[in-house]
């Protein structure tokens, strides 16, 4: 018998189970599909062109989880990515540099004083996430309760923020209700600038660059840590899955089992308390606790039923809003495509791509979703890495990966059109990026397109949220995944949580998955 | 890429060390030759040229010009006349320095301000309320500054149409030097007779060719960054980000400083009209500035002494230095130096430091830390008037001093 | 005596110069206007037919404001109930809201849903209610007096602090799904969240708002805002506050940090000890403040305050009493049914246009009910979302009479035979709005009711307690906590402020 079963071999449950082990506990995890990873993952759709099929940059890996888990023994290097780049159907486009000199020179073109305030709102933005980043590294306490570590939590909370002096507040307080565009009003002029910067604001998440609250994620582009230098994005060499299968590696040397090809059926109960699962093969295998590296709904109303959940938890539940955005297109292309904007294949190649010329762009993208439709003309955020790490791809070949925002779950006539439109979801994609690269399309050798439908039925994520759940502040800290579970438990007895379906939330972080095993060894669980 | 300044063609061929720095996102030389020695004995005997095209150059102009002005900074621009220049500096609503420059008052409702870091959204946000235009005309002009005892002579040289022998120190004319419109000042950041000359960066060639053929004969010589940090440290000038960090990139506020902790506080006068820190500089004058910038002197002999004990002579550095050391009153540590030299012509060892200010009146004696075959040591320094080096040509009219 | 100029003759400038004249301070009151009131005073729209006032809403004008004035005394009076509200969808029965019912609405579960909804709102208001009505609190300031408030909401008890906590910052669309199972229902009551933001019912934070009305509401004022407005200018100065009208201000004069007094348009100076603006602090800072008093950062601060007015008021006057598309008689009506309208109404601000199918709110009353009109007659008073925001070359002809024409469609659609009734009207949009009573942004509450221009941020972090840091210079418009509408709260609990620390 094991101590813990982790269902799921996501980069979260692969975390905690790496934790367990290390604490000598014997763990197993359980991956549903032939690859470890959920959507951290590394896939050869196309001999010799290697897809992050999903996730696909990476910036918030919390340090102290590759130090820890000693990740880069294990494989793990990440590669800057050197700049971003937003190209124009007419004139140079804009391209943001590690060089601040560089940097302004690009911003001065559309606006001086912008150029002049760019250094200046990165260090207000530095300030700002220096504050808030101990936060998501710590458990969420309970407002409600009046137990010692609860208003200890809570007076340290609260001391935080009265340590602020009041600029500091009043920005803080801003950062977290503005809408992208608003926040970002208050410091530059040119819309050429603000847009793409806005659109950092609204990555898989139902919302548009002026709906309040977006300005938060501003912060995650600051927040971004490689190598202990302050950087917004880097690139798993050999994809994203590298990254999960680094900790699976650490793991497996810390003793856990690690079986793939195992999907689980249902948790199995007994007089409300979960014993451990069933394999859809039938197969029964028990354990001391179950931990759920999936999303809520996909754990609570598949694998445990709603049977034995009571009906506040049940209406907590149901209120979890899922609503994936995104979709995904990956490419392989036979050469590297020119951007009539910047032609050659310069350095600005080599970072990110958007495709958010201007802030109405931008919300149009968000209208047509708002309504279910797909966007007519998506905002997209395109990488192609192997310019950086060529390993992913056969010499003088490419892989591009595309983000696409916005593709909702639920069209119009019902999410299960999806498949019908995935054709014409992945031909508006590369149409609208053609505007800008011509020559793409002849280039292409291989097209894989994610619907929101796809990454539910593919990669377990319901309704194809990629963060298992909006990251809203009603689903945030106290209230994730419902309030008063905030704390990886979850109703049933010896039934945990450790995927972004719990705090702090989702992104490649793996921060759900270790504070969840810290957790479950603090309270003697096992 | 770093950008070339307008006057590269004409410097880069010249730069036989190879030795070059960034200099606000442009290619600025540290020194011409391997040592800065002859560029050195250039700006101090002769006359030295250095290209000071980096600098940031914002025009303001309008009716409310002057007024503007005096909100902005902290001095008084009412009485500037025109055809004068001052030197001053400009601090945020808490008094903190951001940085500081020269403001040339070059026509009636014209003004040029120079700044080291650029300036343009904290230029125009404060602007509301006064009618002016703020133009950042730094790519606009290319500028170089010819410092020595010869450099009257050089620009008597090339220019016919400005009153070279009646342009008192600070004073700002405009002519054309050797046929390209320009406008000249007296001011310079050597501490010694001096010009910075500013015209179209498209005329830059033009009036470099015109300076190098006529100014030959009086000793001109190009000269670099190493060369103008040994003189500015002479003559006691502070380095914004060397020995004061702008209140725009400190990242907590022990890191700002006020004009009175800059020793700037000499051109700040408080009953005036309102100007932007003035209450927070009004509180912190009830009680003084806690933390002073003094000059120093350290002891040679003990320098000495301390190599000796070695076996080794004492050994100067080669170029100035800027990384900060700290400084101790009995063992305790009151503050650090910033930046300092060897003084070639005044043979001594000098540094400009940041003290508590209870430990910086002239002649208190403290100890400065040295490293000498990697171990720690300190040597006294002695606290002294700045500038360290103040020849009466610098202000001169004349020319026969 | 301590003389206070009181800059605007609006309802929180009037409120404020009552109370302040009431202890014993010497108030002079200077509107720009010909006739005082404000936003709340009638205008003419024809012969013997008033307006309603361009702020027509007066239930939530604060009981204990009205009590501690002594409204009473000129004449001031409730009606005994509130209005009906009929919410209308094209082709199907209205839905009738009175107070805390709902008829028409179809279903039972519908209005069990309702009830509970309503329920929950009612045990929490009184806690709402003291945290809204009283001088934000500094979160930064002394903890003794934050633990008050904390505690009152901890005793609201762990299901309902969590309920609240949660909601605040959602949208008022998935709140109110998730709570009333008729969407027709609460597309027609999220019009109170959405007041005063820029916003549609999708946007996050909007349920907030609809907490803070909600909480706030009580009965209506007989005679409406310009009955409001008369007794507030009766009983100011009845208790010795002088109202100059037609004196516009165009300085308030500053040396040395403190207030001095104003200056009018002719150059004349009026001094004072202490300056009360009841203007919104975009105007009193950025246009009437001297050069060099404010400082920089509180400058940029008021430059950012966001009040994108995107509502217009359109007045008639109707030869009868309009009725619903069942032939009901309306006392208030909404056409706003479902979420999705709304929000594609919201859309069009976005993109700098009006709604071409624009969400109407309209308020009839007649002369029984103290409207100015003969019998027989009616006022309407109709609030329109969304207008073309406030632009540098103003609203065409064209344009205005295109938004007019789908403003009229709309109505009728909900009211037929409207049109045939009407005898005049008047448009205000917020161009008309920002030109006529100074609102910077032809917004009507002063400020975006946006979760950071609330409470200690509004109108900015350190202007929230109604002081300025200019000595002698004090704010009290609605860009002051709490907000929008005929409140009273920022001219009285201004006044208060003045009065404890003058």
């Amino acid at each position: 018998m094991y101590d813990a079963i982790v269902i799921g071999g996501g980069h979260n449950g692969l975390a905690c189970a790496a934790y367990l082990a290390k604490a000598g506990r014997k763990v197993l995890v359980l991956e549903r599909r032939h690859v470890l990873g959920g959507a951290a993952v590394t896939e050869e759709l196309y001999p010799g062109f290697k897809y992050s099929t999903c996730s696909y940059v990476v910036s918030l890996l919390r340090p102290q989880i590759i130090r820890e888990l000693n990740l880069a023994k294990h494989g793990l290097t990440i590669l800057p990515l050197e700049c971003s780049f937003t190209p124009h159907l007419e004139g140079p486009g804009l391209v943001r540099w590690p060089e601040s000199a560089k940097t302004r020179d690009e911003i001065a073109r559309y606006s001086k004083r912008d150029a002049d305030v760019y250094p200046e709102f990165g260090r207000a933005m530095l300030n700002l996430a220096r504050w808030v980043k101990p936060i998501i590294d710590m458990p969420a306490p309970d407002p409600t309760s009046f137990m010692p570590q609860h208003l200890s939590a809570m007076a340290k909370l609260a001391q935080r923020f009265r340590s602020l002096s009041p600029e500091a507040l009043s920005q803080m307080t801003k950062m977290m209700t503005l809408s992208a565009v608003d926040f970002l009003d208050e410091w530059f002029e040119s819309p050429i600038l603000k847009a793409p910067m806005a659109v950092s604001g609204i990555i898989g998440t139902f919302l548009g660059v002026r709906s309040p609250g977006t300005a938060y994620v501003l912060l995650h582009h600051y927040m971004g840590e490689i190598d202990g230098a302050f950087r917004a994005w880097g690139l798993s060499k050999g994809g994203t899955g590298e990254i999960s299968l680094a900790i699976a590696r650490a793991a497996e040397q810390l003793g856990a089992d690690i079986r793939v090809n195992a999907p689980v059926a249902k948790i199995l109960m007994k007089n409300g308390s979960a014993q451990g699962v069933v394999l859809e093969n039938g197969d029964e295998l028990k354990a001391k606790i179950v931990i759920s590296g999936c999303d809520p709904a996909l754990t609570f109303n598949g694998f445990v039923g709603r049977d034995h959940l009571d009906s506040e938890f049940l209406s907590h539940l149901d209120r979890y809003r899922l609503r994936g955005s995104s979709g995904k297109v990956n490419l392989a292309l036979d050469a590297l495509p020119e951007f009539t904007c910047r032609p050659g294949r310069g350095l600005h190649m080599k970072g990110d791509i958007a495709i958010a010329p201007s802030i109405d762009y931008l919300e149009r993208a968000y209208d047509d979703a708002k309504y279910g439709e797909f966007s007519k003309r998506p905002y997209m955020n395109v990488v192609i890495p192997s310019l950086t790490d060529p390993s992913v791809a056969p010499p003088g070949k490419h892989v591009m990966s595309i983000f696409v925002q916005y593709a909702p779950y639920h069209l119009k006539g019902g999410a299960d059109q999806w498949p019908q439109q995935r054709d014409a979801f992945g031909d508006t994609v590369i149409k609208t990026l053609a505007e800008y690269c011509p020559d793409l399309e002849s280039k292409i050798l291989h097209r894989h397109v994610l619907t929101p439908w796809d990454l539910e039925k593919e990669y377990g994520l319901t309704e194809g949220n990629i963060f298992h759940g909006e990251l809203s502040l009603e689903q945030l800290f106290f209230f994730r995944p419902a309030p008063g579970w905030a704390r990886y438990r979850t109703p049933i007895d010896r039934l945990w949580m450790c995927g972004s379906g719990a705090h702090p939330g989702g992104g490649v972080m793996a921060a759900p998955g270790r504070l969840a095993a810290l957790r479950i060894l603090k309270e003697g669980a096992v | 890429m770093p950008k070339p300044t307008p006057f590269h063609a004409r410097i880069q061929p010249l730069c036989e060390s190879y030795d070059w720095s960034i200099w606000a996102g442009q290619y600025a030389v540290r020194a011409f030759d391997v040592c800065h020695e002859r560029e050195y004995n250039a700006f101090r005997q002769a006359t030295g040229v250095i290209d000071v095209s980096p600098l940031f150059k914002y025009d303001i102009r309008g009716p409310d010009a002057a007024q503007y002005l005096s909100w902005i900074t902290v001095r008084d621009l009412s009485t500037l006349k025109v055809g004068r220049s001052t030197y001053l500096c400009w601090t945020d609503e808490q008094g903190k320095v951001i940085d500081d420059g020269t403001c040339s008052r070059i026509a009636e409702g014209h003004y040029r301000l120079t700044a080291a870091a650029p300036m343009h959204h904290w230029f125009t946000d404060n602007a509301r309320g006064y009618t002016v235009t703020i133009e950042d005309v730094s790519e606009r002009y290319a500028a170089l500054a010819i410092q020595g005892p010869t450099s009257r002579d050089v620009l008597r040289s090339i220019s016919r149409d400005i009153d070279v022998d009646g342009m008192r120190f600070f004073g700002v004319q405009e002519g054309m030097l050797a046929g390209i419109p320009a406008v000249v000042t007296r001011t310079g950041y050597t501490g010694d007779l001096g010009y910075e000359l500013w015209v179209e960066q498209h005329h830059a060639l033009t009036v470099w060719d015109a300076l190098f053929e006529s100014g030959d004969r009086f000793g001109i010589h190009p000269a670099g960054l190493n060369a103008l940090d040994v003189c500015r440290i002479e003559a006691g000038f502070l380095m914004m980000g060397v020995d004061y960090t702008g209140a725009f990139d400190a990242l907590i506020e022990s890191q700002k400083s006020t004009p009175d902790e800059l020793g700037l506080g000499w051109m700040v006068k408080l009953e005036r009209s309102p100007f932007i820190g003035q209450s927070a500089l009004r509180y912190e004058r009830k009680s003084g500035p806690s933390v002073s910038t003094v000059g120093l002197e350290i002891d040679w002999v003990a320098l000495e002494e301390l190599y000796g004990r070695h076996g080794l002579p004492a050994a100067l550095p080669a170029t100035a230095w800027r990384d900060s050391v700290p400084l101790y009153k009995s063992s305790r540590q009151v503050g650090r130096a910033t930046s300092g030299s060897w003084s070639p012509i005044l043979k001594k060892n000098l540094a400009l430091a940041r003290v508590d200010s209870r430990h910086s009146k002239l002649g208190t004696c403290l100890d400065i830390e040295v490293t000498v075959e990697w171990a720690r040591a300190t040597v006294p320094a002695r606290v002294v008037k700045t500038p360290f080096y103040d020849p009466p040509q610098k202000k001169a009219v004349d020319s026969n001093v | 005596m301590t003389r206070v100029a009181v800059i605007g003759g609006g309802h929180n400038a009037l409120v404020a110069a009552a109370y302040l004249a009431k202890s014993g301070f010497d108030v002079d009151l200077l509107d720009k206007a010909d006739t005082p009131g404000g936003l709340a005073r009638s205008r003419p729209i024809a012969e013997g037919h008033e307006s309603l006032g361009t702020l027509s809403d007066t239930a939530r004008f604060r009981g204990w404001v009205e009590d501690e004035l002594e409204l009473s005394k000129v004449g001031l009076q409730r009606v005994a109930k509130t209005h009906r509200l009929t919410l209308h969808k094209p082709e199907a029965p209205p839905i009738y809201v009175h107070g805390n019912t709902a008829d028409g609405s179809s279903a039972e579960s519908h209005k069990r849903s309702y009830q509970a909804f309503i329920e929950f709102l009612t045990r929490i208001s009184p806690t709402l209610r003291t945290v809204i009505d009283q001088t934000p609190l500094d979160p930064l300031g002394p903890v003794m007096p934050l633990l008050g408030p904390l505690l009152k909401v901890r005793r609201l008890g762990a299901k309902d602090m969590t309920e609240v906590m949660r909601i605040s910052s959602m949208c008022i669309a998935d709140w109110l799904r998730d709570s009333l199972e008729d969407e027709r229902l609460g597309a027609g009551l999220c019009l109170d969240g959405l007041d005063g933001t820029w916003a549609g019912p999708w946007s996050p934070w909007t349920a907030l708002n609809y907490l803070l009305k909600w909480t706030t509401q009580g009965t209506p004022i007989v005679g409406g805002a310009p009955a409001l407005a008369k007794a507030l200018i009766e009983r100011a100065e009845q208790l010795g506050a002088r109202l100059h009208l037609q004196r516009t201000v165009t300085k308030i004069v500053v040396e040395n940090n403190v207030v001095r007094g104003v200056e009018f348009e002719n150059g004349q100076m009026h001094q004072a000890d202490i300056v009360l603006s009841a203007l919104d602090p975009k105007m009193t800072f950025l246009n009437l403040v001297s050069r060099g008093a404010t400082p920089p950062s509180l400058i940029r601060r008021v430059d950012n305050i966001r009040m994108r007015g995107t509502t217009a008021i359109l007045d008639v006057a109707l030869s009868g009493r309009p009725v619903d598309h069942v032939g009901t008689s309306i006392e208030r009506l909404r056409n706003a049914h479902s979420f999705d309208q709304i929000e594609q109404a919201f859309d069009c601000s976005k993109y700098g246009r009006a709604s071409a199918h624009p969400i109407i709110d309209i308020l009839v009353m007649d002369a029984s009910g103290g409207a100015i009109c003969p019998d027989g007659h009616s006022i309407a008073s109709v609030t329109v979302r969304y207008a073309r925001m406030l632009s540098n070359d103003g609203l065409s002809e064209q344009d205005r009479a295109e938004f007019k024409s789908c403003i009229y469609s709309a109505i009728e659609s909900a009211c037929p035979g409207f049109r045939k009734m009407v005898i005049a009207d008047r448009l205000q949009t917020p161009d008309d709005l920002h030109r006529d009573y100074g609102l910077s942004g032809g917004h009507l509450d002063q400020g975006e009711m946006a979760p950071d221009q609330l409470l200690f941020m509004r109108p900015t972090i350190e202007l929230s307690k109604y002081k300025t840091p200019i000595s002698g210079l004090y704010l009290c418009s609605n860009g002051s906590h709490p907000g929008g509408g005929l409140t009273g709260v920022a001219g009285a609990l201004a006044a208060k402020n003045i009065i404890k620390n003058p």
